[in-house]
This record gives structure tokens, sequence and C-alpha cells, in this order.
């Protein structure tokens, strides 16, 4: 696989300001997500992932989908990757989404295991086996059994990495955290990334690094730092955590000045008084805030 | 008994079989087999089927498919029975527009699941469900199925949830949670959990094994004296259906009855041997299958 880089962003999508909170359906804001994509690379990341879980993939319409991940590859700074996010329930639709992400140059898709229908294992591996078909690109696997209903066990992801072009893991199960045969492992969730570095994993598709780009970059290049560095971050991680990743990120990026509007889309809310001044004080924790 | 009825089948939506379709090609939906599945499921003792929800694979129908088979169910609903559409959506925009577009094709009341995957917290769920509610005049059953969506909605919150206009009933899929809620009618999510739900003041069920042994449920519901012994005798049809991913199981049993083909849509697969032989066993042990299918 091509080196996608030890640090990516599961970028959120910025939504705008204007439109009436109760109709549930502001625009994406496309300026404020290219400027955004520059800031988070300029913080340190490798590159990113476009229209993942923290993207509200969920609530874009293919069309909103295909756009982001388009800006993405065109406002692409240099030495960066883009990792597009194309999973479905639907396995049509999964290969739809990565076939129309592969012809947009991303460079890597992530996958996730189809969420709510539960298939059974027969059922995954026909699933990558024909999204692997839609794309020539390499695959990362997304296992967040949280979301989901269904764990990959570390065994499965070994059989789903005899197929060709899925190379990686995105694990968020931190149960099964280890490296597999044939799979670069991503850490999944900010509080394992230390750890995933530490067992050879490849690296992490981070949420705090919107924020704390440049001291989880310092994690990666400084492997002695590595620890003690993560330590210091543990209160951001947990501030973050007080809401859907998304909610929460946004109103981080707000209260940093990099996002103008921390608008996300129904069934997400955002941020109450005390979720808001969590984040505030898990900024402040870790310095990126002053009084 | 509810209005909508007491015994509701979360009916299966057949598709045709069609040789030769590659694995990302869909087979299409067999609408005579879905209209004729309806009328058998009423017969064999339903109250009314819910259509479109996750046995239905709704997961995997376009939003045309979707709402057709809503109509379908509606054009063709046997006299006194009720039709129920599956219309929850992760994205609340997206479950309004299915539950205005099913209000306006005749439904008798919506069920909509929790926002699954993208696991909203309290508040967005509230919210989502006030925008549902806005969205028809019909009565909305709420369905709790944490180990699919990733997010339980716990007594309290339903509570709450039923204090909104027209939020009337809750299908209850999280055993640990089975209780009677005030403001909401309870219908059991499973199978196995019908008798308890019964015991605890529940009106009813949203039921798989109806599609085979609706009589038998029916008399679980009609007369509590009998509840206990259907119950054991059926136990290990509900286990045999439980073999793996639901709806496979019921679509493999329905096609050894010479119901409908089994054929699905991926992610869902056919069963295997083993769990064909399992189903077999089940329905042979039942004398559920005609002479030559049996096991």
């Amino acid at each position: 696989m091509p080196d996608l880089g030890a640090l990516l962003t599961a970028i959120v999508t910025p939504f705008a300001a204007s439109a009436k909170a109760a109709s549930g359906k502001p625009a994406v804001d496309e300026d404020a997500f290219v400027a955004l994509h520059r800031f988070v690379i300029e913080q340190g990341s490798h590159g990113i992932v476009a229209c993942g879980t923290t993207g509200e993939a969920s609530t874009l319409d293919d069309d909103e989908h295909l756009r982001v991940i388009q800006l993405a590859v065109q406002n692409k700074p240099a030495g960066s990757t883009v990792v597009a996010g194309v999973g479905s329930n639907d396995t049509a639709h999964a290969v739809h989404l990565a076939e129309r992400a592969t012809e947009l140059g991303a460079d890597a898709l992530l996958s996730v295991t189809p969420y709510y229908n539960r298939p059974n294992r027969r059922g995954i591996v026909r699933h990558y086996e024909e999204v692997a078909k839609a794309t020539d690109k390499p695959i990362l696997l997304y296992n967040i059994p949280t979301r989901t209903g269904v764990d990959l066990p570390n065994d499965l992801l070994a059989e789903l990495a005899q197929i060709d072009g899925i190379d990686g893991v995105k694990q968020a199960n931190n149960a099964n955290l280890a490296l597999v045969d044939g799979l670069d492992l991503y850490a999944g969730n900010d509080e394992i990334f230390g750890a995933t570095l530490d067992l050879g994993g490849a690296g992490g598709i981070c949420v705090a690094s919107h924020v704390a780009g440049a001291a989880m970059r310092a994690m990666v290049d400084e492997p002695a730092r590595r620890g003690a560095i993560d330590a210091e971050l543990a209160p951001l991680y947990a501030a973050l955590s007080v809401a859907p990743a998304c909610v929460s990120s946004k109103a981080a990026l707000q209260l940093l000045g990099q996002l103008t509007s921390d608008r996300v889309r129904l069934p997400m809310v955002e941020t109450d008084e005390h979720e808001r001044q969590s984040v505030r004080d898990g900024l402040l924790a870790v310095g990126l805030l002053k009084d | 008994m509810s209005d909508l009825g007491a015994l509701l089948t979360a009916i299966v939506t057949p598709f045709a079989d069609r040789p030769g379709l590659s694995g990302r090609e869909q087979a299409p939906v067999d609408e005579e087999a879905f209209v004729r599945l309806h009328k058998l499921v009423i017969e064999r003792g339903s109250d009314g089927v819910v259509a479109c929800g996750t046995t239905g694979e709704a997961s995997t129908l376009s939003d045309d498919e979707h709402l057709r088979v809503i109509q379908l169910a509606v054009e063709n609903k046997p006299a006194g029975t009720t039709v129920i559409a599956g219309a929850g959506s992760n994205v609340t925009a997206h479950a309004c527009e299915l539950t205005e577009r099913a209000t306006e094709l005749g439904v008798d009341a919506i069920l909509s699941v929790t926002p699954y995957y993208n696991r909203p917290n309290r508040r967005g769920i509230v919210r989502h469900y006030e925008e549902v509610a806005k969205a028809t005049d019909k009565p909305i059953i709420l369905y709790n199925i944490p180990f699919r969506t990733g997010t339980d909605m716990p007594n309290d919150l339903l509570a709450e949830l039923a204090q909104i206009d027209g939020i009337v009933a809750v299908k209850q899929s999280n055993d640990a949670n089975l209780a009677k809620v005030d403001g909401l009618d309870l219908y059991a999510g499973n199978d196995d959990t019908i008798l308890r739900t019964l015991e605890v003041g529940g009106v009813g069920a949203i039921s798989v094994a109806s599609h085979l042994v609706g009589h038998d449920i029916k008399r679980m519901l009609d007369h509590p004296e009998e509840r206990g012994d259907v119950n054991a005798r059926l136990q290990p049809l509900f286990a045999a259906l439980g073999v793996t991913t639901n709806p496979s199981p019921i679509k493999a049993a329905l096609s050894m009855q010479g119901h409908l083909s089994d054929v699905f849509r991926l992610p869902i697969v056919p069963c295997d041997e083993h769990e064909a032989t399992v189903i077999r066993d089940a329905l042979t042990a039942l004398d559920l299958l005609p002479i030559g299918a049996r096991a």
C-alpha cells in the first residue's frame, strides 16, 4: 500500500450558519471546508479522511458527499493524502460510492462494516469482495461495533486481508487492538493512538488532531515523547467525547476561531452550555486556549 | 387490543430470482409474491403487517421501492387489518420524508427506529422524533434495538418521548428494558420475549415467527392460560429463526414452504447448508412443512 501517512484527521464537514435551525439541513460550507483542510494539514496531519462518521456522512446526500471528496482532492496540500469515507450497509451503494470516489482521485477508501442490518460473516466477506472490485485504490476496513452492531474479530480481518486491495484497518474496538497479518493498523480512537504506534501500527485516524495536530504529530515523530504527550492530551480526548465527535470537534474549532459555525444536521445537535464548557475546559487544560 | 392490532408481522420483502445477476446487481422486488405473502400472513392469524421494517430489508431498498412496497401493502390490505410502515432513518430529514410519503399512501401507523450508527445524544433523539411526529397525523411506534443501532433508549427517555403528540407505542427489542412505560403501548420486538412482554402488560408483538405460526402466537395473546405451553412449544422455532441474521432464516423457511424465493440483497446472504438444516428440522418438528420438504 502507498504510504497514506501516520496521522490522518477524520475531518468534520462544516455547515453554513444561515439556515433556519428547524430545517435540520444547513448547507455544506465549501469555503470553510477548504480552509479547515489546509489548517489541519498545517497543524501536522499527513492527510485527512473526508466524509467519515465525523464528517457527518450519514446526513450528506450522495451529491454532497462526493462534492466534499472532490473538494478535498482538488485542494489537497502537496505531499498530503485524502482518504474517502465510502461505507454503506447496502453493498450496491457502497460499491457506487467507492467507484465515484476512485474516479475523483482519492488516495484510498475507508469502508465501514455494514451497520444496523448486521450481516453475518459470509455476508461481510461478500460485501468487501464487491467493494474491492469497485476500485484500484487501497481500502481501509473500519471496525466499530459500538456503532455498527457487528464486530470484525481479528481472524475475520485476517481473512478479509486476503482480498486484493484490502490493505488496512481502522480499529475502533479497543479490545481487539493488535497487528493483523496483511493489514496496516490505524487507531480508530484518539486514546489508543499512542498504543497503536507502540504496537507498530501505521498510525491513527483521529479527531483531536483537528486542534492538537502538532502534539499528535510529535507522538509519531518523537517516540521518546509519545507517552508523555499522550498523557498530557488525555483531558482533551475526554472533553471531546462529551458529545458526538462531530459536535464536540465543531465546538472546539469554533472556540479556536477555525470555524465560524458549529452547525450540525439532525439528529445531531450542537453542544449545550454544559458540553461547550467541557470542551472549553479541555482546550484550556492542554494549553490550546488561554483564559 | 390496540387499534393497530395485537399481532403484527414484520413482513419480509420477496425478491425475484434472476439467475445471472452479478453480485453487485440488485434482485428486483417480487411484487406478486409480496401481495400473496401479505394475504397468507393475515390468513395465518396476524392482525396486520409492518412493511419495510428491518425484516423487510428496508436498508437495501431504494426510496422508490420502499414506498412502492408500502403502497402495495395498503392497496391489498385485507379488510379489518392494519398496515404499519417502517419509516426510520438516521437522517432526520429522510425519516420525515419517508413518514410523510407513507402517510400520504394511507398507512395506519409508522414504525420509526432510533437513528443508527451516528449515535445522536439524548437531546438529538428528542429533536429527531419531534420532527418525525410533525410529519404525520398517524400514530408513531418507536423502535428500540440498541444491538443494531448502537444507541439504547432507556425507559425514562421513552417516557419523555411519549409526551410528543402522536407517539403512542414502542417496539421493545432490548430485553433488559422490557417494562410498561407510561403513555406507550408496549410491543414485543423479539419472538422469544412475547411471553414476558405480555406478562408486564404489553399489548402485543411485532413478530417474525408469525409468518409461520401466527395462529399459535395469536393464542398466546388471546388466551393467557395457554401462553406458557404455546411459548414452550415454539421456543425451538424461535431459536432456529435466530440461527443467523434475520431475515435470512425466515425467508429460508418461507421458501421451504414454497411461498417465495430465497433471494437477498448484499450484504445479506442466504442461509448455508447447516443453517438451512437447523431451520428445516425446526419446521419439521412443528409439522410446518409439506411432505417432500421435511427433514
